[in-house]
């Protein structure tokens, strides 16, 4: 249960890198940094209104904002320049966005208790469980169930998938590439905003919050196969529950385990799991 | 760059130390060019001090996830140098600041560009024992008088001792050591759980720990590692299954934090005494889970904000008017050190060329910090720390707090 | 251009300002030889690694490890055993990685790299933990300690190890250079262009790309074994993802497909660094900034700045 609780949290931030990969053929390093910056932004609503649900609305959205800010103004001249310009790229702005965050909140960790409705916990199969769990779960299940549904049922899924495969081809349909990316990459950054409101009642926020989970949700979107939902829900779970029981009986080599998880399935399918990109 | 940080004061009213920082940047910046001429004699007015510059150089984290620390630190060393007016032996003494960042390489340049390029006289730092350990070799062969403001690691006090180094802070042994008794003896505790991120530090507390508790362990050591940031209930369950009367703590940081939060959260700590090393219920653990701070808590710690001397007041209320916030255990460790700088530097009436006799100096300091009595081991170069045994309350006015119950004196590393 | 560089870097302990500058400068060689290692794969192998950290590591760790063992075959043997170590890495991690293309090797080089920082971190009883192994001897051998002392008794034990620090950077450039200009280093700059014409043509790619990866590792292994000596310790940090990034940063600004402009990279960042740290707490938005100024502005690296005008290479 606990390894699920946290592939769900995961899910949240590979799910936007894996649709940004997927799609644009884009590698940020800054999604951590979209984590981060949700956290912090949660934080700021909880302590000036109180209310965790509008932090949960305004987190996201302000991530998105920024999201789709950075595509226009700057990733979008990169496009041809492929991977390695934009690793450069975005280390860049996670060296910015760390010193911001630093500047404008302090070096002090900081932290918000879960909603009224959402604390405590309860008793189940002989097991113990909190209640904020069960909604980190749900939240996680709701945004993957709307992501499939997006994506293998709606018009916009189809969009989104055929830019994966053929970006000429739809660019010669007349859609709008340039919108759509941007909009993806705001999507994207949506999410791992809201990963970051979700995870910020239970984590310390810290302006080094954003280092560890980007390599995790790299691991997972690659595992899962770029691009891909499911693959995403897949490599969570995988990593998730890796992680959780490897640190619970192989104590001293638990990171090891995952990454070492991590290399056999990419080197038994190179594409990840349920990877369509050739 | 002076309009972020006029922002910055108003915004978080707190950490005068940026605008200090780059004044005294800009002057030293000046300082350092005449000393690089030869010779830099510092003659200001007549009322001021007539000796040569003393240059004391801060290797302490400023980002990263210490930062926290490393800006509790840097004030209070600050503070009781401005007490003094940054003067002491006839000299006028100038803070120069490098990041230690968090790897050891960035560490070591940090330290290697205040030693060599900015010529500083002495070098105070280092929260992290790597990084601390790292630099000792350089800084013994170097000669440059080092305090030790933070890192904890036994071993600086121990194998590693050096003749220029000494330490304000405390090592890992120290709080840890009468825990194991007072749990046993005074909390009644038989059936005692560990639970430590596994790192160096972690197994030291540990170890300190078994020295003097001679009770049942529940189960094997909980030891999560270090910087852990998947799901704690994995951690907390393994408590919960040995059914422990009592678990002793050591987590500092984020952490801590996130242990807590979970634990409180899913209700393992109701049957259970926790107790612990005061870092885990320590200020900035204690502004992170708020409500979910465990109350009743005993830890050990060599300081409490709550400690009832005239010094300790007198440190608390001035650091709250200069930042705007409480103390923390890492400020009071810089003021000390802060206090040492000063002492030893009277004591030697400024003339620092002998660095035996300066060192001297450094070792024989005596004196009432807010702690209690402070002087160093001459044995391991590490301070003689008294270990307050506190309880986690929540007071009406300060909030959640730690009042000392009991004090054991006079806790000296055993060097080996 | 690289004769003045030589030039410039052979007589700094001459005119230098402050021993300070000759550390920089030591520190500088280090990330370039680490630097040029990396650019031999990414830059003429076209094989992006985000793992090189790994082979970096391990050459410092061999030292940590092995000193007391070392210390008799003196600085060679310290050196030796750091390519060592990165061959004995390179080869069941590189025959695995070098399936990959693109970013999946970029990945699966990742995966691996943590994969042994984990190691590093967690087994405590094997690597010392977060703590690393610290005592390793400069391992400078004595006529030089001597010499060095007498030229330049101002920079202490700076300037003979700078003598080492020089001649491993001019040695391993040398070498990389002699490698890409072989008919070996063609032949990799013919598989990063067309990989499927090159087999057609009858080359067994997968060998060559395993060679260029273990050859690669061999120099970072000498990198880190230098750092080791230099400092005297081997740390997990040395592992982490962070020093690989770093170090494709540091190829990425100076220019993919020039080992010269690895070194001008490799400069570049580590002065950067030091010098945006000693004037501002804000040394992150600084060098966050300037890393996304040289994307923008500069996309042929720094070495682009040095061909306006002369011969396309």
């Amino acid at each position: 249960m606990n390894g699920l609780v946290f592939a769900g949290l995961v899910f949240l931030l590979a799910a936007g890198l894996s649709v940004i990969f997927g799609v644009m053929d884009v590698l940020n390093l800054a999604h951590g940094s979209f984590y981060m910056l949700g956290a912090y932004a949660a934080f700021a609503v909880v302590s000036r209104t109180g209310s965790f649900w509008l932090a949960l609305l305004l987190g996201p959205l302000t991530v998105g904002l920024i999201g789709a800010v950075m595509e226009l103004v700057l990733f979008r001249r990169l496009y041809q320049r492929g991977h390695l310009a934009q690793v450069l790229l975005s280390f860049g702005f996670t060296l910015v966005f760390v010193d911001l965050v630093r500047s404008w909140f302090g070096p002090r960790t900081y932290g918000i208790a879960p909603p009224p409705g959402l604390g405590g916990a309860f008793h189940v199969a002989g097991a113990n469980f909190t209640k904020y769990d069960v909604f980190i779960l749900g939240v996680s299940l709701l945004v993957g169930a709307a992501l499939l549904v997006g994506w293998r049922l709606l018009k916009v899924g189809a969009v989104l998938r055929a830019g994966v495969s053929d970006k000429e081809m739809v660019g010669l349909l007349g859609i709008d590439l340039g919108l759509v990316f941007t909009l993806t990459f705001a999507f994207g950054a949506a999410l791992a905003g809201l990963g970051g409101v979700v995870a910020a009642p239970f984590v310390a926020i810290h302006p080094a919050m954003d280092d560890n989970v980007l390599i995790l949700a790299l691991v997972v979107v690659v595992l899962g196969g770029l691009g891909s939902i499911e693959g995403a829900l897949a490599g969570s779970l995988l990593i998730g529950l890796a992680y959780s029981f490897g640190t619970f009986y192989l104590q001293e080599f638990s990171i090891a385990i995952v990454f070492a998880l991590m290399a056999a399935v990419l080197v038994l399918r190179p594409r990840g799991l349920f990877g369509i990109r050739t | 760059m002076s309009e972020i940080e006029r922002y910055l004061d108003s915004k978080l009213g707190e950490d005068v130390d940026r605008r200090g920082f780059l004044k005294l940047s800009a002057s030293a910046a000046g300082l350092a060019a005449l000393a690089a001429c030869g010779g830099g004699t510092v003659t200001p007015g007549p009322s001021g001090p007539t000796g040569a510059e003393f240059k004391l150089g801060i290797v302490l984290p400023y980002s990263n996830v210490y930062a926290e620390l490393g800006s509790s630190i840097t004030n209070g060393i600050q503070l009781y140098l401005n007490k003094v007016g940054n003067q002491a032996g006839n000299r006028k003494i100038t803070v120069f600041k490098e990041d230690e960042k968090v790897s050891t390489d960035d560490a070591v340049a940090a330290t290697k560009k205040l030693v060599e390029q900015t010529s500083v006289d002495m070098i105070a730092g280092y929260v992290l024992s790597p990084n601390a350990v790292a630099n000792r070799d350089y800084l013994t062969s170097n000669k440059v008088p080092t305090i030790i403001a933070n890192a904890g690691a036994n071993v600086i006090s121990r194998a590693k001792k050096s003749d220029f180094i000494y330490r304000t802070s405390f090592s890992n042994w120290q709080p840890t050591h009468p825990m194991g008794s007072y749990v046993q003896d005074k909390l009644g505790l038989k059936n005692v759980l560990l639970v430590y991120a596994n790192y160096p530090a972690g197994a030291e507390t540990a170890q300190s720990f078994r020295e003097t508790y001679t009770g049942k362990f529940a189960a094997a050591d909980v030891a999560p590692p270090l910087g852990y940031t998947g799901d704690w209930a994995v951690w907390v369950s393994k408590i919960t299954a040995a059914n422990p009367d009592g678990i002793y703590v050591f987590l500092s940081g984020t952490d801590s934090v996130g242990f807590l939060n979970k634990a409180n959260e899913l209700g393992a700590l109701k049957n259970i005494k926790v107790t612990g090393s005061g870092f885990f219920v320590e200020q900035d653990v204690l502004g992170s889970v708020g409500d979910r701070a465990p109350v009743g808590a005993v830890s050990g710690l060599h300081w409490a904000l709550t400690l009832d001397t005239k010094e300790n007041k007198d440190f608390v209320a001035a650091y709250r008017k200069a930042y705007n916030k409480p103390p923390d255990v890492f400020a009071m460790d810089g003021y000390d050190t802060g206090r040492v700088l000063v002492d030893a530097l009277n004591a030697v009436k400024g003339d620092t060329k002998d660095p035996t006799k300066f060192l001297a100096a450094i070792g024989a300091v005596s004196f009432k910090s807010p702690r209690g009595d402070f002087k160093f081991d001459a044995a391991t170069h590490n301070v003689i720390n008294p270990v307050y045994i506190r309880e986690l309350v929540k007071d009406p006015q300060l909030g959640y707090t730690n009042k000392v119950v009991a004090t054991v004196a006079g806790v000296a590393d055993p060097g080996k | 251009m690289p004769a003045v560089l030589l030039a410039v870097l052979v007589s700094l302990p001459f005119w230098t300002p402050s021993r300070y500058w000759v550390s920089v400068a030591i520190q500088a060689l280090i990330l370039a030889v680490f630097a040029m290692s990396l650019d031999l794969l990414l830059g003429f192998g076209g094989m992006p690694s985000f793992g090189h950290a790994a082979f970096y590591g391990m050459g410092a760790y061999a030292c940590g490890k092995l000193f007391p063992q070392l210390t008799g075959g003196g600085l060679l043997a310290f050196l030796a055993a750091g390519m060592a170590a990165g061959v004995i890495a390179a080869l069941p991690i590189g025959a695995l990685a070098v399936r990959a293309r693109g970013i999946y090797f970029l990945m699966l080089t990742l995966a691996f790299a943590q994969m042994v920082w984990g190691l590093a971190f967690q087994w405590t009883s094997f690597t010392g933990g977060t703590e690393g192994m610290s005592g390793i001897p400069q391992a400078v051998p004595d006529w030089l300690q001597e010499q060095g002392q007498n030229v330049w008794p101002a920079l202490r034990t700076a300037g003979p190890f700078y003598v080492v620090a020089l001649t491993v950077a001019v040695l391993a450039f040398a070498g990389l250079t002699a490698i890409t200009r072989s008919p070996f280093g063609r032949a990799l700059e013919g598989i990063r262009e067309n990989e499927g014409r090159m087999r057609a043509l009858g080359y067994p790619t997968y060998r060559y790309r395993l060679a260029a990866f273990v050859i690669a590792a061999a120099f970072a292994g000498l990198a880190g074994a230098t750092t080791a000596l230099y400092n005297g310790y081997a740390n997990p940090s040395q592992l982490y993802w962070h020093t690989s990034g770093l170090v494709l940063i540091a190829v990425i600004v100076g220019g993919t497909r020039s080992l010269l402009g690895a070194v001008l990279g490799a400069f570049f960042v580590t002065i950067v660094q030091l010098v945006i740290s000693s004037y501002t707490e804000h040394w992150q938005l600084l060098l966050g900034a300037v890393f996304i100024a040289v994307v923008l502005f500069l996309p042929g690296g720094l070495i682009s700045l040095g061909r306006l005008g002369w011969l396309r290479r």
